[in-house]
């Protein structure tokens, strides 16, 4: 499947080079990516606000979203990496509080931090094998295994907490860990943990066999298992590495917030699907993108951002990031059909 | 349908249960008796009356999710509507607008939302859980703008009667319920219309081959979907006298739990209205009891997890265990 994908996609720039020249083909070769028409969008956006408002394009400002995306971007890549496998996690924002909440309950009882930190991410290691198993094993449909997952870890912590907030856990090393205190200027620690865990994905993506089996998975699950994958282990793999990066973020964003509320992270999977659907990622399984993921949680914050700065009212966020869910595939395909090819999505 | 099988336990037990909406019958009643036992109040008029009429949101908004789930759909954006038709038609009569039809106009919200929702699944060919979800957070944040600065609040008599009154002893709101169980249950199990709602869920290409019309029937489906969450909206508005922000959200969840429990099988094709309504029945129960026993309200909310995830094993059980029997024995008859 995904060999005779990027065939089609190499013939057909030897094709584009054939009739138009190099800079068609690049053209439709860039537009045929995923998220290439959300990029486009953003892009729009930012030269738009720029020119009203200057406020908008200033490094500071810049920054700021950079900073703020990361808490979407980094369980958007565990959705990505679970929708190129075929599946959907609908438990990262309750994984995210859960684990958050294990990493502050550990420091408060004196645990230092690598090994509460290790202990959490086991954790979402752990909750995603589970969602994992009962998919694979149990054959409960992903949307349901996942949505169960959210309630049920959300609920767990709840009940465990009583609905009383973590506290006290906070250290200097943790304030520069969540980013409350800057490196060189205005980066912050969390938007180089993204930045790295961009690369370390893609290149898994991109150059290694676990990627070609992760999209031969999500795009035809027989014609894989046939060509000898292990299509059940796959999927669970997906499902744990979704785990452990909610586990990361709730971690980074404990140190964000400096309390864990028992409701952090609830309705982050809503964000973060709408990242990785706008970066391209098609809910039929075998397409997405990491740096797809990363405009769409790009221009997620820029929204929020443009809504603060024309002061309008902050409830407008609800109905464009609805409308951009709807048109985000739209968009997508669009590109594509640019780029002369079949979308999928 | 007979079997030439020697009954043995464990099949003879599957054969009652594949018999739609038995499973979940049992655990209400079970349910029932040890609420009845062990929850202080429990069996008391006033509390049952409670459970009932609070059952009738879920109960209709849970119907209308068994037509989109029977049909092989999914309608996340259920919540959404139902804060939208509460908004709209407490709004519509503050500003003086007739009391039936501002229940017209709340309903002609939801059936919109349903149109659109189709619209997008079956001439523009999105996934239909990106569409809804997409749905969910626009209509959702149109609710905001609507009440967030100023909550809508009702003053109407006859609005608070939707929910409040009773006609000969019986809440109003329950004889609404009824009236969608039996439309409803009926639409599904003996019309034209209810077969093809099933064809479409089990194999949409041999449904259009058998002349079925199936981007209507889709259509048709979450339109219902949206009048019903619209008919639970403006019902929840009724009782609380105002229009909230944040009014209905969560019920997509609690909506596709009810029908799970109650046999609708979310990959489509089966499923009945009567398992839903009892699935819902057990889902308010349940909530009763807790907050009778004092138990974290979010005991609830894992329970409900875990129950889903139990009624979509028992499903496939079920079906693995009616594709295993002989379809017609020779002394059948």
């Amino acid at each position: 499947m995904l060999s005779t994908d990027t065939k089609q996609q190499r013939a057909e720039v030897v094709d584009g080079k054939t009739r138009t020249g190099g800079l068609t083909s690049r053209l439709r070769a860039f537009l045929g990516k995923p998220g290439a028409g959300i990029f486009i969008f953003l892009v729009v956006l930012l030269i738009v606000m720029g020119i009203g408002t200057p406020v908008m394009l200033s490094p500071g400002n810049l920054f700021g979203i950079l900073n703020q995306m990361v808490f979407i971007l980094i369980p958007a890549f565990g959705l990505t990496l679970v929708i190129i496998a075929g599946g959907l996690d609908l438990s990262v924002g309750s994984v995210l509080g859960l684990t958050g909440g294990i990493c502050a309950f550990l420091i408060v009882r004196g645990a230092p931090l690598p090994l509460a930190f290790a202990l959490a991410i086991l954790a979402g290691a752990v909750l995603g094998l589970i969602n994992g198993l009962v998919v694979t094993r149990l054959r409960v449909p992903d949307f349901i295994a996942t949505l169960a997952m959210l309630g049920v870890a959300r609920g767990v912590l709840y009940v465990w907490t009583q609905g009383v907030p973590f506290r006290n856990y906070m250290s200097p090393p943790y304030y520069y860990l969540g980013g409350l205190r800057m490196i060189a200027g205005k980066i912050t620690i969390p938007l180089l943990i993204a930045l790295f865990l961009l690369l370390v994905l893609s290149f898994l993506l991109q150059r290694t066999h676990y990627g070609v089996h992760l999209r031969a998975t999500g795009s035809n699950p027989e014609a894989a298992r046939l060509s000898g994958i292990s299509v059940r282990q796959v999927k669970v793999s997906a499902y744990v590495v979704s785990g452990m990066l909610s586990a990361i973020t709730g971690i980074l964003l404990a140190g964000r917030l400096t309390t864990v509320h028992p409701d952090m992270g609830s309705g982050y999977e809503l964000r973060a699907i709408a990242a990785a659907v706008m970066g391209g990622a098609a809910l039929s399984g075998g397409r997405g993108s990491f740096y797809g993921a990363l405009v769409g949680a790009v221009t997620l914050t820029v929204i929020q951002n443009v809504i603060n700065i024309l002061n309008l009212d902050t409830n407008w966020e609800d109905v464009i990031v609805g409308a951009i869910i709807l048109f985000a595939v739209l968009i997508d395909r669009g590109a594509l059909a640019l780029a002369g090819r079949k979308s999928r999505a | 349908m007979t079997t030439n099988n020697s009954g043995r336990g464990g099949r003879a037990a599957l054969r009652v249960i594949a018999i739609e909406g038995s499973t979940v019958l049992a655990a209400l009643i079970i349910l029932f008796v040890v609420s009845a036992i062990f929850a202080p109040g429990f069996m008391t008029s006033e509390n049952l009356t409670n459970v009932l009429v609070q059952s009738v949101f879920l109960i209709i908004i849970g119907i209308g999710m068994t037509f989109v789930l029977v049909a092989g759909g999914i309608d996340l954006s259920v919540g959404s509507t139902m804060g939208l038709s509460g908004a709209l038609c407490i709004y519509s009569m503050n500003s003086g607008v007739p009391f039936v039809l501002a229940l017209l106009i709340g309903l002609a919200a939801g059936a919109l939302v349903g149109l659109f929702n189709s619209y997008f699944i079956t001439v523009l060919r999105i996934a239909d859980f990106i569409v809804t979800l997409g749905t969910l957070s626009l209509v959702r944040g149109i609710v905001e703008l609507m009440t967030a600065n100023s909550p809508l609040d009702s003053r109407s008599d006859a609005f608070s009667f939707l929910t409040s009154g009773t006609v000969l002893g019986i809440p109003t709101a329950v004889l609404i319920a009824v009236a969608v169980i039996l439309i409803g249950g009926i639409t599904l199990a003996k019309t034209p219309m209810g077969r093809s709602i099933y064809a479409v869920g089990l194999n949409p290409a041999s449904a259009y081959l058998a002349g079925v019309r199936v981007p209507r029937v889709r259509v048709g489906v979450y339109v219902v979907s949206g009048v019903l969450a619209a008919l639970a909206g403006i019902l929840l508005s009724s009782r609380l006298s105002s229009a909230q922000p944040a009014a209905g959200t969560g019920y997509e969840l609690t909506a596709i739990a009810a029908a799970a429990v109650g046999g609708t099988s979310l990959a489509g094709g089966r499923g009945s209205v009567l398992g839903t309504v009892l699935g819902a029945l057990l889902l308010g129960v349940l909530q009763n009891s807790l907050s009778l026993l004092r138990v974290n309200a979010f005991w609830f909310q894992i329970i409900t997890g875990l129950m889903i995830v139990a009624a979509v094993l028992l499903d496939g059980a079920i079906k693995r265990f009616v594709k295993s029997q002989p379809v017609m024995s020779p002394e059948g008859a």
